[in-house]
């Protein structure tokens, strides 16, 4: 099955930590996973396949008693849904800088490498955008990209919108500069249905009333 | 045992400085000053070497300074004392904190409560109290706890929502509604921007419990509408509204607005899958496929850039040529783009519907034909990258082989191909070669931490520990460490630890296989004169090796189980946090997880892995060991001489082993090789205690392994659990299962005389076997019956259930064994490779 985005769940979060592992140097205990979900638990996103594999003979496979299969495997959630993309995101709640408009902050955002080119990083920022903005009224989020990431930098600069605002020097732990990215939210533009279409002018919305039931 | 409640100012009297002096360094504890916290107890326990009070201080003092043996030592000392003089209110309190922060629950509940008991005046108690009772799953103490502290701090929400949640947990729907709706009466017009959020989750958790408590009720959920509609301006999560109108509609029958709201939520997030189907079902379509075709040409209208509209007509349409036209659309088009999921995201379909194998074969060979690898190189390495793993599915290794090679000639630069090709080899049994192939790819790009990671996977399953050690750390904070297992550990990365785990354990399996070739090869030639040393050194080398490969292999399986007991008490926390932070619809949802966590893949896997260690430790004879030893010693006392020299160089080593090896600090843990562990007298027990208590306790009982439970009550003799697990088992996998026969002959076999069980216990087993349908139990002491042809005449044979009866039938070993050797003729070489190496 190809990829679903959904909204994270506490059910994701040991996932979400292996992903991030298996993915990027910046790593996170499970608590902390805990303290955005259950902070912010309409915040975060991830991206979920199905995948249904040959049943597995060196016992790495466990059966749930309805025939459903659970591979032994740190990227599974769930009888054969595997996590595959996330997007932790937060509310700005540093007591220092409570005299600030609110404001969102995406502490990290992943995807393994063998689901790239197929937009899931955007389609994962488009959500959580839309979700600290509406749920949060976030007017602004900010983020930290490693200077020599260059598929994230375009993600976030040219798909998303991105304004560089500084470079943070020795930002990371191993030395390396950060750009500081940030972006103001407003809420009609962020809406997931402006961008359904790749062109505008093919753009066809859904009006809930027409029937979908005749061609 | 229950502390006595406190008889009176006896040990108070006449005290009054000493008291004093103890308060201020209770002052001084709670502002972390714990080392003049001591000084002042000092002085006060110099004078009065019975003053509990302060002998309870001392130890929490001491437990905060890090001292955990001697903080034990003085709580003990100041409890054995309360039995006969009782305890402070003050005390109590000590001495529950002491236990919270041991994380010994249960006790730290008894001590706060008996701090009341004994008249404490501190409401903040009743908060900790709750807290705790949660943690542990009493909820009715909970309850008690937050309605107490509800009533005396009125003036705080998080007390109200608290109380509520600990209502709706204990079925009290209608009270904790009430107890929302109070709160909402006492705030209306005075909330300010901040609160706003938190009001919004407490308004939507209110609704939450309204719609659960409504079940089916059509006025009820009228009711829970005309809330939804009310309060729909001050909730934030849209979402969330959207998603329970279009669940209320569907529950009233209203096929129109329900399917309008679910299509609002499409609209939202047209990439989740799980919204199609409440849309079909909504418009009552799920069986009408050329309604559900047209609906899906009209939603790919509207969402061309989302998958489920494209993909969900594959999994239905019939008509053979339209399929195969859709399908063609769907995956060349992803080919075209270079996605490099493209095979992944179809393959679901290759075995939920087979025709799909062909379609797929003739549709992208056929594309392959007219790519031109010079003109539109993207197509043709893609394409090449799909068929290598098509025909890797269809066990064609050869073809995948080519394809994956023409890849890879054609763009040596991309390390997609590099993973492939390493995952071809890997399905061969060609291990070596193929964590070759990832570190190859790895070179292309070390900035990457994906492919370092599989990287390092593909050596532990070359049981390449040090290498994999060595690439895992390129990624890892090594500040303190020779390597990055200790961080490894820190950031709690399961899949490296559980991976090391297992390439141990096949190393243990190896060397103690060595081990004792070797070892009889000695005992009936002798050595060999002129090689002797060599000879020591390599019996020498090969007794350490087992020993701490199966040390390390049982410590890290461990660390993932202490792993799943850090999270489940990372809970402890938010059980008064989410009720401040105003998120009590997420905190129901942790409390749930909670429940589950040791269900988690990878903690089954883990303790798997421990029970094969554990259960092999409980099952090998005293005498087999005492023979083993008495043959090893032997050898090396008749070479005394030679044998300490061999020792002491091979002790050289032992310490940068160590270094290599070590995954907590010091000081927490010294038993850095997991020597201990494996030395336990009693396996079984540590099987319980590390790993199997928090799984049978606290897994779901249709998630549970009953193979497990049966492996494990047969070895702790108690055939009645095993009689239970066996039922259980072919309730939900079927009687005719393979594993419900195994385990059927291994519980009748082991209701002989002959064995060494109780005979209640058999008594009971064999009564059992009585009402197991085709049991033949009338054979059960007849020696030449033939087990073996009854199994596979009588259910279905399948390689674990073959493994199965071959551990525990020794009998009839060689049967099974050929049974398991055809079983495993036509699965992928990787696979006949494990069960020939590390089964048979």
């Amino acid at each position: 099955m190809p990829v679903t985005i959904r909204r994270a769940t506490i059910d994701d979060i040991i996932c979400m930590q292996n992903a991030n592992l298996h993915n990027l140097p910046e790593n996170y205990m499970l608590k902390y996973y805990m303290y955005h979900i259950l902070s912010w638990p309409e915040g975060s996103f991830v991206a979920t396949t199905r995948d249904v594999d040959e049943p597995q003979m060196d016992q790495l496979s466990l059966e749930d008693g309805k025939g459903q299969e659970t591979k032994l495997d740190p990227n599974y959630l769930a009888p054969g849904e595997k996590l595959v993309g996330y997007v932790l995101a937060k509310m700005n709640d540093d007591p220092d800088q409570q005299d600030q408009a609110p404001n969102g902050h995406i502490t990290s955002l992943s995807v393994m490498r063998t689901y790239r080119r197929m937009g899931i990083a955007e389609k994962l920022m488009r959500q959580a955008l839309f979700a600290l903005r509406e749920v949060y009224g976030a007017q602004f989020v900010s983020l930290h990209v490693r200077q020599s990431n260059r598929a994230a930098l375009h993600l976030y600069a040219d798909t998303l919108e991105f304004e560089v605002l500084s470079v943070e020097k020795s930002y990371y732990q191993d030395g390396e500069d950060a750009y500081a990215m940030k972006k103001v939210l407003k809420l009609d533009e962020l809406h997931p249905k402006n961008f359904a279409n790749r062109k505008m002018a093919e753009k066809l919305e859904d009006d809930f009333e027409s029937d979908l039931l005749v061609v | 045992m229950p502390p006595r409640k406190f008889l009176g100012s006896k040990n108070l009297a006449g005290r009054a400085k000493e008291h004093s002096q103890f308060l201020e360094a209770l002052k001084l504890y709670e502002s972390r000053q714990y080392k003049k916290s001591l000084k002042t107890l000092d002085t006060v326990l110099k004078k009065d070497s019975l003053n509990i009070d302060a002998l309870a201080l001392k130890g929490l003092d001491l437990l905060s300074l890090g001292e955990k043996k001697d903080a034990e030592n003085y709580v003990k000392n100041a409890i054995s004392k309360i039995q006969s003089i009782g305890a402070s209110a003050i005390c109590c309190h000590v001495l529950g904190i002491y236990m919270r922060s041991t994380q010994n629950y249960a006790e730290a509940i008894k001590w706060f409560q008996t701090s009341l008991d004994n008249g404490s005046a501190n409401q903040q108690i009743y908060r900790d109290l709750a807290t705790l009772q949660s943690q542990i799953g009493d909820f009715k103490g909970a309850l008690a706890s937050r309605k107490t502290y509800w009533e005396s701090f009125l003036g705080y929400r998080s007390n109200w929502t608290g109380l509520a949640v600990a209502q709706d947990i204990n079925g009290e729907h209608e009270k904790a509604i009430d107890t929302l709706s109070q709160f909402e009466k006492l705030v209306e017009g005075k909330l300010g921007e901040p609160e706003l959020y938190e009001h919004n989750e407490c308004l939507m958790y209110k609704n939450d419990i309204m719609f659960r408590a409504a079940g089916d009720n059509k006025d009820k959920l009228h009711n829970v509408l005309n809330h939804l509609n009310e309060v729909e301006k001050d909730i934030f999560d849209k979402y969330g509204v959207l998603d329970r109108k279009a669940a209320i509609y569907h529950k009233l029958g209203d096929s129109k607005l329900a399917s309008k709201y679910i299509r609002m939520l499409i609209q939202r997030n047209p990439d989740d899958f799980q919204f199609y189907g409440r849309l079909e079902e909504a418009l009552g379509i799920q069986n009408d496929n050329e309604k559900r075709e047209i609906l899906y040409g009209n939603l790919q209208k509207f969402y061309p850039r989302s998958d489920p509209p494209k993909f969900i007509p594959l999994t239905f349409i019939d008509d053979k040529s339209k399929l195969e036209a859709k399908f063609a659309d769907y995956v060349i088009a992803q080919l075209k783009r270079g996605v490099p999921a493209t095979f992944g995201n179809v393959k679901p379909l290759y075995r939920s519907r087979s025709e799909f194998v062909p379609i797929s074969d003739k549709v992208v060979n056929e594309f392959f034909q007219q790519v031109d690898p010079y003109k539109d190189p993207v197509s043709y390495v893609w394409t090449c990258y799909y068929l290598a793993q098509h025909y890797l599915y269809v066990k064609d290794f050869s073809k995948a082989e080519s394809f994956i090679n023409k890849a890879i000639e054609s763009t040596p630069t991309l390390v997609e191909f590099y993973i492939l090709k390493g995952r071809i080899l890997k399905a061969i049994g060609k291990l070596d070669e193929a964590a070759e192939w990832l570190e190859e790819g790895r070179k292309l790009d070390l900035q990457d931490r994906f492919i370092n990671t599989k990287t390092v996977k593909y050596l532990l399953r070359a049981n390449n520990v040090d290498k994999a050690v060595e690439t895992v750390s390129l990624f890892t904070k090594n500040d303190d460490s020779v390597n990055g297992v200790k961080d490894l550990h820190l950031v709690e990365a399961a899949w490296f630890i559980v991976e090391q785990a297992e390439a141990y354990h096949r190393l243990y399996l190896e060397s103690n296989k060595r081990l004792h070739e070797k070892l009889s090869a000695v005992k009936t030639q002798g050595l060999v004169e002129e090689d002797v040393e060599s000879q020591l050194k390599e019996l020498k080398q090969l007794e350490w090796s087992t020993k701490k490969y199966q040390g390390l292999s049982l410590k890290r399986f461990q660390a993932v189980a202490k792993m799943y007991r850090q999270f489940e008490d990372d809970q402890l926390d938010f059980h008064s946090y989410c009720m401040r932070k105003g998120t009590p619809r997420a905190y129901l949802e942790m409390l749930d997880w909670g429940r589950r966590i040791y269900g988690n893949p990878m903690y089954v896997r883990s303790m798997k892995g421990a029970s094969q260690i554990l259960f092999q430790l409980h099952d090998e004879s005293a005498e087999s060991k005492k023979e083993f030893d008495e043959t090893f010693n032997g050898i090396m006392k008749e070479n005394a001489k030679k044998s300490k020299k061999v020792n002491s160089q091979l002790n050289k080593h032992r310490d940068e082993e160590r270094k290599a090896c070590v995954a907590y600090s010091e000081s927490e843990d010294k038993d850095v090789f997991g020597l201990e562990l494996i030395s336990s007298q009693n396996p079984l027990e540590v099987f319980w205690n590390e790993f199997y208590k928090s799984y049978a306790t606290k897994s779901s009982e249709e998630a549970r392994d009953y193979v497990l439970e049966f492996e494990y009550q047969y070895r702790t003799g108690k055939l009645a659990l095993c009689l239970a697990a066996l039922n259980k088992y072919a309730k939900y996998h079927g009687e005719k299962s393979g594993l419900t026969g195994a385990m059927a002959i291994t519980l009748l076999l082991a209701t002989r005389e002959s064995e060494p069980f109780e005979a209640i216990a058999q008594k009971v087993a064999f009564k059992g076997c009585e009402s197991i349908k085709d049991l033949p139990v009338a054979e059960r002491d007849n020696q030449e019956f033939d087990w073996c042809s009854f199994f596979t005449e009588h259910y279905e044979q399948d390689l674990p259930s073959l493994l199965f009866l071959y551990k525990h039938e020794p009998r009839q070993g060689e049967t099974y064994k050929a049974l398991i050797l055809n079983q495993i003729s036509t699965v992928r070489p990787q696979h006949q490779m494990q069960v020939l190496q590390y089964q048979l």
